[in-house]
Parts: structure tokens; sequence; C-alpha cells
């Protein structure tokens, strides 16, 4: 478990180390309704002729990994950048621990920020790239070698001290941000698509270390990405934006089992748009039986989303389904079911269970008595022939 | 059959190879006796006797002798290298110190303004000296009448405008070349004010740009003739040119000294800039930039 120096503090005066925090402790905290949440409150920025934020409103309870997740363009990037101070606000209010910073210098701000460009100073080693974020806080000179080499062992670069942004590899120079943000002991952590620029393995490598070190340092953060499985697997709590606010904010698990509209369904994760006839909290699907609805679904008749995990594929019935293609995914296979005059169903399977269906199979659909969200049917959920 | 082909092919890019290499020999010699012949002359006029041919020391040696009494026709020469220097070292210091926060700024916050900034530094390219002066004459009378007087080294001001150009594209290349705006960026989330950003970021980075730019504004400033004469102020070039007329043996050895000095002046920081960016950046790396969708050579843990 990591422990970090208060950044004004001298080393030989600083006696005991300061707190170790845990994401426990943080949890903690924040149950407690702790003042040290990040706040956004009614953001709005307009970038040129686009409303980037639109009344953003999101808390990041203190100690929590949040991450805010949404399409290109959403303003996530922008609302961060707001957060960290590096873009002005035409209205609303950011609170960090209770104290409004909305018009405080990005310098004045107590954030650290990891790019999704490489940001290291190429003029300056690993070791020197982190001092000099210390030296920037004012840490004592004599105190800065071991709090860079305490981060540099922390992100598994300890070996790596001497060397130039140039000689390190991506993963590498990301790594070395990451300790040089964590150095300065912000109050908010801001990560900006660390891992964008990062090839597949690397990536699924760095992102369980931000994950692991988040964990052990229970620093608040804010993590911006636009990949939802980094989102999911990542943050404690995920807020979902588009056209410049927050959809919903929810657990991973929550986000998913219970989106809150189409948009969110779509976005996380796949789901298959099927018709019924919704009352009651229940939706009706023709010949399959009942469905239980999520709060907020629409009545009568209405459009189904359900995840492709909830379609089970069975002996053919009389509504003449039949097997469109069978695509082998390594953990699971992905079966497309055809059905004359609807759109296709989408199910996910195991690979066991799909190994005996071949294409034009006759098949039967049932669907797991899960609840899913319906919503307004809309014209390209095409026309119900029967 | 493809044999002969292969070997008529190979021979005959290798007769098309060695004439090239003919040419370009040719060229470069040809070049540097162009060069070279009246350096070499400027050295020999400076040490022969005009009248008898004989070699004679006596320019060199009042050279050599420095400011004294005894050489009183050489004083604007000693006072005009003098001014010139402290003008080398002023225009350089207004030169970076108005540019480089400038075009920082400008790309940092304004990044709108860059093409005006662009035009306006590449203006003097188009003003002949000449037509600069008329507009010139005005504030420098009015500057005479301030406590800065009408000391030669105020011509800094004007030397600024004249080297913006060249001192523009120089510190223009080494802001291309780095991601200033994410190590700025990074910077001030770190902590850092603009004047850190400006000393600790910027000017390490810029390192070669910055002795490119103010190794041209040395040279522009040694070898500036026209404004002086024309505001009637005394520098290098100007008492060459008057010393030229009473000595000219010295005229022509103070000009060696000057040609091979900003030589060697110009090959050493060049040297020196190499150096520095090879420290920086060692292995020709590339500078750090935006490494967005690129993954240089993969993760090693």
């Amino acid at each position: 478990m990591i422990t970090q120096s208060a950044p004004t503090v001298p080393a030989s005066d600083a006696g005991p180390r300061p707190e170790t925090l845990d994401v426990a402790t943080a949890r903690r905290r924040t149950a407690d309704g702790d003042a040290s949440d990040v706040v956004l409150d009614g953001l709005w920025r307009r970038l040129g002729d686009v409303q980037a934020l639109a009344g953003m409103s999101l808390t990041v309870p203190a100690g929590t990994l949040v991450a805010l997740l949404g399409p290109s363009g959403c303003g996530k990037t922008t609302a961060l950048r707001v957060l960290a101070g590096l873009e002005d606000l035409d209205a609303g209010a950011v609170r960090v621990a209770g104290r409004d910073v909305s018009h405080v210098p990005a310098h004045r701000r107590d954030n650290a920020m990891v790019f999704q460009a490489f940001s290291l100073m190429p003029h300056m080693t690993a070791g020197e790239n982190v001092a000099f974020a210390l030296e920037l806080r004012g840490v004592p000179r004599r105190a800065r070698a071991a709090i860079v080499d305490e981060h540099l062992e922390l992100v598994g670069l300890g070996s790596h001290r001497d060397r130039y942004a140039h000689q390190l590899s991506g993963g590498q120079q990301q790594r070395v941000a990451l300790a040089r943000a964590l150095a300065v002991r912000p109050s908010v952590l801001l990560l900006d698509e660390p891992l964008s620029a990062l090839d597949a393995k690397v990536r699924v490598s760095l992102r369980d270390e931000i994950r692991r070190i988040q964990s052990q340092t229970g620093i608040t953060t804010l993590f911006v990405t636009h990949d939802q499985e980094e989102a999911l697997v990542v943050a404690d709590q995920v807020a979902v934006m588009r056209a410049g606010a927050v959809v919903q904010v929810d657990t991973p698990q929550g986000l998913y089992q219970r989106p809150r509209d189409e948009f969110v369904a779509t976005f996380i994760g796949a789901t298959n748009r099927v018709r019924a006839l919704a009352s009651d909290g229940t939706a009706l699907v023709e010949g399959w039986g009942p469905v239980p609805l999520l709060p907020g679904s629409a009545q009568g008749e209405v459009t189904l989303l359900v995840r492709p995990e909830h379609v089970r594929v069975g002996a053919a019935d009389s509504r003449g389904a039949r097997v469109a293609d069978v695509s082998f995914l390594g953990t699971h296979a992905q079966v497309r079911v055809a059905l004359p005059g609807r759109l296709d169903v989408v199910a996910q399977l195991r690979v066991d269970d799909a190994a005996s269906l071949r294409p034009g199979d006759a098949v039967g659909l049932t669907f797991d008595t899960v609840p899913a969200l319906a919503v307004e049917r809309s014209a390209a959920d095409g026309v119900d022939v029967r | 059959m493809t044999a002969p082909t292969l070997t008529g092919g190979t021979s005959h890019a290798g007769r098309a190879r060695r004439r090239q290499a003919v040419l370009r020999r040719t060229v470069l010699s040809v070049g540097t006796v162009a060069m070279l012949v009246p350096v070499v002359a400027l050295l020999e006029y400076s040490v022969r006797f005009p009248l008898t041919g004989a070699v004679d020391l006596s320019a060199w040696r009042k050279i050599v002798a420095g400011r004294t009494t005894e050489y009183q026709s050489l004083a604007p020469l000693w006072s005009g290298l003098t001014s010139s220097l402290v003008m080398c070292a002023l225009t350089v210091a207004i030169m970076l110190g108005l540019l480089l926060p400038t075009m920082v700024w400008v790309r940092l916050r304004a990044p709108r303004a860059a093409r005006t900034l662009e035009l306006v530094c590449l203006l003097p390219l188009s003003i002949p000296a000449v037509v600069l002066v008329v507009g010139l004459a005005p504030v420098y009378r009015f500057l005479a009448g301030t406590p800065l007087g009408s000391s030669t080294v105020w011509l800094s001001f004007a030397y600024v405008i004249l080297v913006l150009p060249f001192a523009f594209r120089a510190l223009d290349a080494g802001l291309r070349a780095i991601d200033l705006v994410t190590l700025a960026e990074a910077a001030r989330t770190l902590g850092g004010g603009w004047s850190r950003i400006l000393l600790r970021v910027v000017v390490p980075n810029l390192r070669p740009a910055i002795v490119s730019s103010s190794f041209v504004t040395v040279a522009v400033v040694l070898g500036e003739f026209t404004v002086a004469r024309l505001l009637a102020r005394e520098n290098l070039q100007t008492a060459l040119f008057q010393v030229n007329l009473s000595d000219s043996q010295v005229a022509a050895a103070m000009a060696f000294v000057l040609l091979t000095g900003t030589t060697a002046l110009l090959v050493t920081l060049e040297l020196l800039a190499t150096r520095t960016a090879r420290t920086a950046r060692p292995r020709g790396a590339e500078p750090s930039r935006s490494g967005v969708g690129r993954e240089p050579r993969g993760d090693h843990r």
C-alpha cells in the first residue's frame, strides 16, 4: 500500500507520513457525505459554433474513480478541462472540497492531469519529470528524490528513472505521466483518455494498473473515455454524457442492467430491438410471453431493448425464425437469427450451445425474464407484417 | 537474356552516378573558389604595401595594437566595433524578450492570431532599409530628445525590426517541433505559472531554435550598414567604410577578421546547437509530440 508525503512538508519535518487511504476508507467518507466531493454544477460552455456543455452536472464522490463516458463530441473532455481550469466557463460552478474554484487559474487548483497525448517534458528524464512536478508544487529539493523513486516504483518504472521520454515506449511514457500526476498528491486526478494512444495489450495492462493505484491511493479521480469497456472495468461509477449533459450516473453494473433511456441502453453494450406491447410494467412480446420492464419504460406499442445474452435459442416454433449466421468469438458465440418481417435478433450463446447451429436452421427464440427497457417505437424498427 | 540487361542497366546507372558525382564536385569546387578568391584577395591586400607589392604587416600591427593613441585614425573602428557588439547583445535580448513570449502566447492562447503575427514578422523582408529609415528618422529624432539620447546602441530597436523575419522563422520551426500546448497544459495543471512554463519548459526545448535565431541576429547586426549610415550613427560597418577612405589596408584586414570571426561563430553555434539537441534527444529521435494513435516500441513490461 502506498503512502504519500504532503508536498509542502520537508521530509525531515514530516514525522509519520500522512494518512494512508484505501478505497474502503474513501467510500466510508463518501457515505458520510464528505464535503471533499468534486461537484460540477450546471456547467455551460460554448466553443465556437458548438455548445460543448449544456447544463452538465456531476458529483464525483471523494476517493472514488468516476468515468465520464460518451461518444466523440459529447463534451466529456471539455468538462474535464473545465474542472482542470484549462477551459473557461460560460455559466455554472466547479466546487472541490466545498470550495468554488470556477475562476481559479489552472496552476492554483491542486489538480493533476494525464493527457491523451504524451506530455512528458522531452528535455527531462523520467525522474526529472516527476521531480519537476514536485518543484512546481514547492516541495523542497531534498525531499524530492524519495518521492520520485516511490512513485516510479509505484508504476513499475523504478529502473527507468534516467531515461528520456523518447527512450520509453508509449505505455511507459503514460506510466511516468501517471507517476508525475500522483506524486504531487492532487485533490483530484484527471485522466483524459490516457490509454487511447496505446495498443490494445498495453491499454488493458495500464487500465488495470490505474484501477489498482487509484484503489491504493484513494485519490478522487475523473477518467474520461469513449471506450465503454474501459469505463465499465475501471470505474466505481460511470457517467454517460450526451450533447453536453450527463444522461445517467450509476455503477457499471447498474448502468448496464438498468439503462435510463435508449441512448444509454444502446451506447453501453449491444441490444436487440424487439417490438412488443407494454402495459403495467410488463411487455408482451408476441408469442414469447411477458418480459418485466425497467422504470421509465414507454407504454403501448413499444420497442423492447433486449441484451443478446438474454436471448435463448431453442427448438423451432411456428414463427419461422432461422439462423442467419454464427460467429465464434473465443469465449462465446454470437448467433444472428432472422425473423420474417422483423429486425434480426442477435443471441449470445456458449460456444458449446452454438456448435450445432448452421445458417438456415429453423430455430425458436425465448427471452430471459430479466427487466428490460421499452422505448417508443420508431420507423427504423420496421412494420409488423406478422 | 536477363543477365546482360541487368549488367547493362547497372553499368548505365553507375555511369549516371559517376557523372553526377563529377558534376557535384565541379559545382562545389567552382563555388568554393568563387567564394575563397575574394577572401584570399582581401587577405593579400591587407599584407602587401600597395605601391611596391612587398609584404607589409603594418595594417595587422595596427589592429593587434588595439585602441591606442598612436593610431588615432582607427578610433572610429574601435568605437564602431564596441557599439556593434553591444547592439548584438541588446538586439538579441530585445528580440528574444519580445518575440519568444509573443509566439508562445499566440500558440497557446490566440492561435487565430498566428497568421497575423507571421505577416507582421515577415513584413520587414519586403521593406527596403532605405524606406524603413524614412519612417525611423522621426522616431530617432524624438528619442534623441529623451533621456535615452542619441547613442548608437539604440539602433538595436531598428535592428530588432530587421531581424524579425529571420528570427521568427527559426523560432517558429522550433515551436512546431514540440507539442507546446500539451506540455504547457501539463505544467499548468501541475502548478506551473506562465513564467515557469516559459523558462523551464519552452526555453530548454527551443534551445537550438533560440541559438539559431540569435546567430542570425548577430550576423545581421554585425553586417548592417544602411540604417546606421542613413541615420548618421557609427557602427562597425560605417566605421569600416570611414577607415577605408584613409587606411584601406586596415579596413581590409578588419573585414577579414570579421569574416573569419563570423564564420567561426556560425560553426561554433551550429556545433553547440547540434550537441544540445543530441543531449536532449539522443539517437536523433523525434521530439515528443502528440502521440495519438501511435505506440512506438510497445511496452517492455
